[in-house]
């Protein structure tokens, strides 16, 4: 099991098109991935969109990941990559 | 084998409806894993999806709101529990397609077009476009609870698609009708209630069904070809939603409520290869699929075969 940080640093946050692009990734994944708000107790499974979406974890939102399989490592990067490089949005 | 890729480079996305309480027999809410986990010579649906060149993701299931008792007399059946359902449906698609990806929805029984077709067409609207709809099924289910005998939903969606029927579907999303009844084609009934007739000739829609009748005198090319020229008038392309009985039982007996003198295996092939050649395609729905009345998953398999006709997949 592995776990690490991200913020939700796109302004629109956890979206509706965000939310579909994070579970797009995360299925492509063995390893279960958990998003937990660090603010609240709040946690998601990365690979549900609605579980996702019940987050509502808008711009500046400190997540918890946690991921556990034989891919982990891998999965955490790129889940970590995708909330950096803002979902492709601009801002 | 070159595919006509017919939504472009859009990715597709498929996602399970495992809702089948809206209709009178048990079993079409298993189709979604029949259709995902079958193996048709040798590969599932995503698979032979990725075949036909598409980037293709499995988003998994809509979370179901499911009733805990069993209805006793009530009129529509499983109301509440659908509409939580339907909320579902709308929120897990509109992020789909959001992401770009065009839908493929399993379902299901058919009261999910409600929340399906909300979706798609909420989205479409946000973005200033009205959709049209291609309905391929056996049954108009364009009932209402007065004047449906049995109170399934199943048998309601177009009714309320259309504005019409319990004001909590009609009004879900907060905009009504969900469906522009211009935009809208019907393919394939041949078994319907008294009420559903007067509701289409009140509607003004005769021209816009194409019966099993109709199909016989015409061809089904003609009249899927004039289906698609119908729901083409829309800005924003077409959704189809596909109820395997449809076809005649003989090839598909794996569904809850059949009637005799369906479309052929090919007939179903050659509506759904014109429709991807068409290009118009935006989301496709197929459901009704029941594995519990099934013959050895034929059924079943015919259903993953023709998401793939949709999709774009040819003979040659």
């Amino acid at each position: 099991m592995l776990e690490g940080r991200t913020k939700v640093v796109n302004r629109l946050g956890l979206h509706a098109r965000a939310a579909a692009l994070l579970v797009r990734r995360a299925g492509a994944f063995k390893s279960s991935i958990i998003l937990a708000r660090t603010d609240q107790d709040a946690s998601a499974n990365a690979k549900s969109i609605l579980s996702v979406l019940g987050l509502a974890a808008s711009f500046g939102t400190e997540l918890q990941i946690t991921v556990d399989g034989d891919d982990e490592m891998q999965a955490l990067e790129e889940i970590q990559t995708l909330f950096a490089n803002r979902f492709g949005e601009s801002a | 084998m070159s595919p006509q890729l017919s939504t472009g480079k859009n990715p597709i996305g498929i996602i399970g409806v495992p809702l089948g309480y809206g209709a009178g027999k048990t079993g079409s809410e298993l189709g979604v894993e029949a259709m995902r986990l079958s193996r048709v010579r040798g590969e599932t649906l995503a698979q032979h999806i990725a075949g036909l060149g598409y980037d293709v993701t499995d988003f998994g299931n809509v979370e179901i709101i499911r009733p805990n008792y069993l209805a006793n007399g009530e009129n529509p059946r499983y109301l509440p529990e659908l509409l939580s359902s339907c909320r579902n449906m709308i929120a897990t698609l509109d992020a789909i397609m959001s992401a770009g990806c065009v839908p493929v929805i399993l379902g299901g029984d058919h009261s999910i077009a409600i929340g399906t077709f909300s979706a798609v067409s909420n989205h479409y609207r946000e973005r200033g476009e009205d959709i049209g709809l291609i309905w391929f099924d056996a049954h108009a289910d364009i009932n209402t609870p007065e004047t449906s005998s049995s109170g399934n939903i199943h048998g309601m969606p177009l009714a309320v698609l259309l504005g019409e029927g319990p004001e909590e579907l009609v009004e879900l999303g907060g905009f009504a009708p969900k469906l522009n009844k211009n935009y809208f084609a019907h393919v394939g009934a041949r078994d319907l209630d008294a009420g559903e007739r007067n509701r289409i000739r009140s509607h003004g829609l005769r021209d816009q069904f194409f019966s099993m009748s109709d199909i016989d005198k015409r061809g089904m090319l003609a009249c899927v070809e004039e289906a698609i020229a119908i729901a083409s008038r829309a800005p924003g392309g077409f959704a189809v939603t596909f109820d395997v009985d449809v076809m005649d039982p003989t090839f598909a007996p794996g569904s809850g409520t059949l009637v005799r003198g369906g479309a052929s295996y090919r007939e179903a092939h050659l509506a759904l290869e014109v429709i991807a050649e068409n290009g118009g395609l935006r989301s496709f729905e197929i459901v009704e699929v029941n594995p519990l009345l099934d013959q050895s998953n034929i059924t079943v398999e015919l259903a993953v075969e023709l998401v793939l006709s949709a999709l774009g997949k040819t003979i040659i």
